[in-house]
């Protein structure tokens, strides 16, 4: 299995499909508008969730730097505290491992809380290989759960939808015979809550993410806004948290800090309505809580980032903040980029886990170098930064086509002399007349834009002209 | 009301959460009677709380359940033999959650509960209303002085949970629905006992 999985469609396809996909453009374009209007006027009400921004940013740096210590920690903790803890390499670890314990507690129903990182290490597909039932219950991970699409936005996975199209999929999926679905959002919601509701009820599994765990205590904190993780975290008798090791904060006072962020950055609230703080397995004379609980801490390619010039993408919370602003994203959505993880983050982080053969394109085609995302960033992440230098990678491992290297070699050459310079502008001025836009580098750009017109007296033309009037 | 109790309510409702003050103890049984008044649904009539000895006292659940044709099922008469799955039956089918809460915080609008032996985390979440009774004291300026409350305690609750407005999502052409998995309708009484 691959360590992430990857689109097989190549990127022209993929674009192309988006940007004729006439409700993706409608729906994407109202969500992400609305999710950054709403992260802009939640800090500007929010004087001291700015403050604690610029904190959590310089605790969550220091945690990835000395993370192999703070990771120590979190297992004695978690261990202390009566859960089990499992070190995962790769995504077949963590697959074999949630097997296991499945297959110990006899366990058939699984419901799971929204997470990337399983869906990074395709964790479902792997379950229902070997038989289990098991049921994503964020309502976004539901509905392309049973489209057998993957999600489109790290928040709202299901943003490429539009409401006709879901009534249609649960009246094909999930409606029993004769059973009325309304295309009224508010009852779909109401459907799917009541089709979810036997599930957390019968489930004997559950699986969470975590937005965060705390070494000091070897906490796992998880955050949501419809109640799902709670349930998750409540009702089954076995619990499993799956989390990257790079979510790791030191202690209770950097937990303070950054506990607010996804929320503020990602949907404009200063707290999601659900936060689960996990610190163990149900204590004996407490009646609520899962009898057992494991910890998976995935490393699946991190380690190898760790320490290397692109250590800081390791301190993203996942907020979506970057996708919301990218006018690249806006226009493809997640999709586009044939990785679970997508958007600027996407594009550095996608390369970095699952490799420059796969997604090695992701830099140097979903990028306009805006920096949009850097200014989003709670955690200042340099993602600009990080995606010229992955392109500089994927040109000194010559990834580009000869003949796009070739073009930009006669182009870098023809405009490092000044003579150089001038014999491109008459190029130029001939080139016009011949209509080269059809052909060669010009060719692809050209379809949806203006070369712009060169003059028949350049400035510099015209200005050699007169200073040679000047001095006769 | 305490300038925190006040800066919680206006946040609490902003989230889309309704909160009434109880201005003396003998104002309790009125507002009980007013919030339960629009909570309780002839079709799913159980009413099911969990006095943790800190509930305001005296007040007669029973009667004020039945007068809008509820029935109030106080869960710890179900404690202490195989009461799991008699509660987890209960509260499944309750239309009304009651608790209490540990802290609350100003300025996010947040309640916090903690996993007990005689607190429920169930009954907040599975009926589609919750009630939530809170003292003024509880209720810090932050939620950052809350948590720091979490981890001072000494012996950390195995499942604590910040509930900060309704169950909500906008996972459908990001348009905002209250009530997902969660209660869509909660409550805060917020007085003195």
């Amino acid at each position: 299995m691959e360590h992430l999985p990857q689109d097989p469609r190549p990127w022209p396809v993929r674009r192309d499909t988006a940007l004729q996909d006439t409700v993706l453009q409608t729906t994407l374009t109202h969500v992400t508008h609305r999710l950054n209007n709403a992260r802009i006027a939640a800090y500007r009400h929010y004087p001291s969730g700015e403050a604690a921004r610029i904190r959590a940013k310089a605790r969550k740096r220091e945690a990835i730097q000395d993370w192999g210590v703070l990771l120590d920690q979190a297992e004695e903790q978690i261990t202390a505290h009566g859960g089990h803890v499992k070190r995962a390499a790769t995504p077949e670890a963590v697959g074999a491992y949630v097997l296991e314990i499945a297959r110990q507690h006899s366990v058939k129903r699984v419901i799971k809380s929204k997470s990337m990182v399983t869906e990074e290490v395709q964790l479902n597909a792997q379950l229902e290989a070997a038989g289990l039932d098991v049921r994503e219950t964020d309502l976004g991970e539901y509905i392309i759960q049973l489209a057998h699409e993957k999600p489109s936005h790290i928040l709202a996975p299901a943003a490429h939808k539009n409401r006709q199209q879901i009534q249609r999929l649960f009246v094909d999926t999930v409606a029993d015979a004769g059973e009325e679905v309304s295309e009224d959002i508010q009852e779909l919601t109401r459907f799917a809550r009541n089709k979810l509701r036997q599930d957390f009820l019968s489930a004997d599994m559950g699986i969470t993410g975590g937005n965060f765990l705390v070494a000091e205590t070897g906490t796992v904190v998880v955050i949501t806004n419809e109640g799902n993780a709670d349930m998750v975290t409540t009702m089954p008798r076995v619990l499993v948290s799956i989390i990257g090791i790079e979510k790791i904060v030191q202690d209770w006072d950097a937990l303070e800090d950054i506990i607010q962020q996804p929320a503020l950055s990602g949907v404009g609230q200063r707290l999601s309505s659900y936060t689960t703080i996990i610190s163990g397995p149900r204590a004996r004379e407490s009646w609520e809580g899962p009898d057992e609980w494991h910890v998976v801490l995935l490393d699946n390619g991190r380690q190898n980032i760790h320490g290397g010039p692109y250590q800081d993408v390791l301190s993203c919370i996942r907020c979506g903040a970057c996708l919301n602003v990218c006018p690249v994203f806006r226009q493809v959505g997640g999709h586009g980029y044939g990785s679970v993880y997508s958007g600027p983050i996407g594009t550095v982080l996608s390369p970095l886990l699952g490799g420059m053969d796969a997604f090695g394109e992701l830099p140097s085609h979903l990028c306009t170098m805006c920096y949009a995302c850097q200014e989003a960033c709670p955690m200042d992440i340099p993602l600009p930064h990080e995606i010229i230098s992955l392109r500089e990678t994927a040109v000194s491992e010559r990834r580009e086509s000869a003949t796009v290297r070739t073009q930009y070699r006669l182009w870098g050459q023809a405009w490092s002399t000044a003579a150089g310079y001038r014999r491109s502008v008459t190029a130029a001025r001939l080139a016009q007349r011949l209509a080269i836009r059809r052909v060669g580098l010009a060719a692809g750009w050209l379809h949806t834009r203006t070369m712009p017109f060169v003059s028949s007296v350049t400035f510099l033309e015209d200005w050699a002209k007169k200073h040679r009037r000047g001095t006769s | 009301m305490t300038d925190n109790s006040s800066a919680f309510s206006t946040q609490w409702q902003s989230l889309g959460g309704q909160a009434y003050p109880v201005a003396t103890p003998n104002d309790w049984l009125p507002s009980l009677r007013a919030v339960l008044s629009t909570m309780i649904e002839p079709t799913t009539p159980a009413v099911v709380g969990f006095d943790n000895g800190q509930w305001p006292p005296g007040l007669p659940w029973n009667a004020i359940c039945e007068e809008f044709g509820g029935v109030f099922y106080d869960m710890n008469s179900l404690y202490g033999e195989s009461h799991l799955q008699a509660v987890r039956d209960l509260v499944t089918q309750a239309g009304v959650g009651i608790t209490g809460a540990a802290w609350a915080a100003a300025d996010t609008g947040t309640v916090a509960l903690y996993a007990t032996a005689r607190t429920s985390l169930s009954a907040s979440l599975l009926p589609p209303s919750h009630l939530i009774l809170l003292k003024q004291s509880q209720i810090y300026e932050t939620v950052t002085q809350g948590l720091k409350a979490v981890h001072a305690s000494g012996s950390l609750p195995h499942l604590v949970k910040l509930i900060s407005g309704p169950s909500m999502t906008a996972d459908i052409e990001g348009q905002l629905v209250i009530g997902v998995h969660g209660p869509g309708h909660v409550a805060c009484l917020i007085g003195d006992w």
